[in-house]
């Protein structure tokens, strides 16, 4: 047997191997450079503990060992992340909003923003954000995972703001607060607020008996899923609820099902419901553009009636409540970058939706004279919000006039993707050559 | 379960000891390669003093994943205790580095300051600074032993 400490050597030396052979060179992305100085840094760290760890100390040696595990795991995790897999127009967007959300110290310049990886397993159900909580590190690293089968289907990407919600709750002082001024206040008056309430309603409605760690797991995951959907809602918008619907109906086609991981689903569609009436999306008085009333009746309707079917014991969170977490939320995303949606201009969205229908993706840039006597042009970017385009997208799918063969589901998708894509590249363009003309010779 | 997710009793309480140690041996100057390491062990214990400000220690890791399994319950009370046990271990130190100071936040705020202090001035950090940064991580590291 290779003595414990003599192994754990040579791992790091493989380790440092692997890193080389892998970040250092072969990983094309620009950002490849900060994650192999994370994992190096990593390494260096768990080497020199290896060096002086006292070879009886067998507990030490095992947790060394299970680090020296995880680092290797994460290294050979980004080493297979092929950006070729996933929708990466999406992935750009996903992560800018995570940033914002997580970023752990504002002072610190970003020198310590954590750094996102994209992945894509089989399955419809392996959307993911893991956050990193057992591992030691200078910056956190957050693996986000899609569906590989959906690498275009965008509109469904925004079921990730509801995990984007789970990764906030890996920050201890925005969790704390989001726990006092949302959480709380979203679950007040229910059977949410103590692991004994808790209990006492899974006897009456699941004839279930949990305690000890699995009743106070239960307790702290029902809770952090509820405010995860009401998190995604509020930064993803109204996409994010057909998203939402298609996938769960698959999970849970009853709404009923028991675990001791989520809460039932009627309950979470019926709290949704609630937050979408409150932010009035839902009706959107005045809005009777030809290509938005018809869809947005045809999208919001089914949700609304089935929420309206949901027996009175599944509507478990008071509407009030739900109204004043949802305020609350608000404020503190507002702090967030543009992390919080807002509603688009009615006019806007009605061009992006035709425009998908018209079988093209929606950008929103002009090139018109400068100011003054100069005849120079430029290009006037205004851009536009991808959760518009998503929003937008949803709309067309639902569009009576949708040529069902035409405009494919795929399609659409498509579309959107391309949208973002060719979004972001004009606001680079854009940033690029702000003070620069289009052309000195552009004529009419 | 995947070996890297497998949590021996007691793991992240050993894994703590281990950092508060390194951290303590990092007081002086280090020579530059070392910098990335101690900017780690510090890291490290800054986060865990705000997981005990915050009261999230024993609150357990959010699961970012759709469809999240369900843990097996002596995986639960493994961790459960393990969590219980490091906060444990910080509220004794907290409790006899300041017998008087119930309030956690100004604890920790003392405390990170002193940390942070030694950790970007190395052999320059104020004296009081090292004597603060001292007591706590050598208390840390007595009561996580006193826990296993």
């Amino acid at each position: 047997m290779l003595k414990p400490r003599m192994f754990l050597k040579e791992e790091c030396l493989n380790i440092k191997r692997l890193l080389d052979d892998t970040l250092r060179h072969a990983y094309g992305s620009a950002k490849s450079e900060e994650f192999y100085k994370e994992c190096r840094a990593r390494l260096n760290s768990l080497s020199a503990q290896v060096q002086v760890v006292d070879e009886a100390n067998l507990a030490e040696i095992h947790t060394l060992a299970s680090q020296i595990n995880l680092l290797s795991d994460t290294i050979t995790k980004i080493e297979r992340s092929h950006i070729g897999e996933l929708s990466w127009p999406f992935a750009l967007v996903i992560k800018e909003m995570a940033l914002e959300v997580c970023r752990e110290n504002v002072k610190a310049a970003h020198e310590l923003d954590p750094l996102f990886f994209f992945s894509a397993n089989g399955g419809m159900f392996v959307y993911a954000v893991f956050p990193e909580t057992k591992a030691l590190s200078r910056r956190r690293i957050f693996n986000v995972v899609f569906p590989r089968s959906f690498k275009y289907q965008v509109l469904l990407h925004t079921i990730l703001g509801h995990e984007i919600g789970h990764v906030a709750y890996a920050y201890h002082e925005l969790k704390h607060e989001l726990e006092a001024k949302v959480t709380t206040v979203l679950l007040h008056g229910s059977p949410f607020t103590s692991p004994s309430d808790l209990q006492a309603w899974l006897v009456n409605t699941y004839t279930q008996t949990l305690s000890g760690p699995a009743l106070a797991d239960a307790f702290a995951r029902w809770r952090q899923e509820y405010f995860c959907d009401l998190f995604g809602l509020l930064i993803m918008g109204p996409s994010f609820l057909p998203a939402y619907r298609s996938l769960f109906h698959l999970l849970d086609h009853r709404g009923s099902r028991w675990s001791a991981t989520h809460p039932p689903t009627m309950s979470r569609y019926s709290m949704l419901q609630d937050a979408l009436t409150f932010l009035g999306w839902e009706r959107w008085e005045g809005v009777n553009h030809q290509n938005l009333r018809q869809p947005l009746n045809s999208m919001y309707e089914p949700m609304r009636r089935h929420v309206s079917a949901i027996p009175p014991e599944m509507r478990i969170l008071d509407p009030n409540q739900v109204k004043l977490a949802t305020t609350a939320l608000q404020d503190i995303l507002r702090r967030m970058g543009k992390t919080l949606y807002v509603h688009p201009n009615a006019d806007e969205l009605n061009g992006i939706v035709t425009a998908l229908l018209n079988g093209t993706p929606a950008i929103c840039t002009k090139i018109e004279a400068r100011k003054g006597k100069s005849k120079k042009r430029h290009l006037v970017n205004d851009p536009i919000d991808f959760r518009h385009i998503l929003f937008a997208g949803w709309l067309a799918v639902y569009h009576d006039a949708r040529d069902k063969d035409d405009l494919s589901l795929f399609k659409i998708n498509r579309l959107c993707d391309r949208s973002i894509l060719h979004q972001d590249a004009i606001s680079t363009w854009s940033e690029h050559f702000e003070k620069e003309p289009v052309s000195s010779n552009v004529s009419n | 379960m995947l070996v890297a997710e497998s949590n021996q009793q007691g793991e992240m309480r050993v894994l703590y000891g281990i950092l508060a140690r390194a951290a303590m041996e990092r007081f002086g100057k280090v020579p530059k390669e070392e910098t990335e390491s101690r900017d780690i062990y510090f890291l490290g214990i800054l986060r865990l003093l705000d997981m005990y400000r915050f009261d999230s220690i024993k609150s357990g890791a959010p699961v970012g994943i759709l469809e999240t399994p369900t843990f097996h319950p002596d995986y639960l009370a493994s961790e459960q205790e393990d969590q219980g046990a490091i906060e444990n271990a910080l509220a004794s130190t907290h409790a006899s580095m300041r017998p008087n100071q119930t309030d956690k936040n100004a604890f920790v705020e003392e405390v990170k300051a002193a940390l942070e202090n030694v950790h970007k001035r190395g052999a320059g950090a104020s004296t009081s600074a090292r004597a603060i940064a001292k007591e706590f991580l050598e208390g840390l590291i007595q009561e996580l032993k006193r826990s296993k």
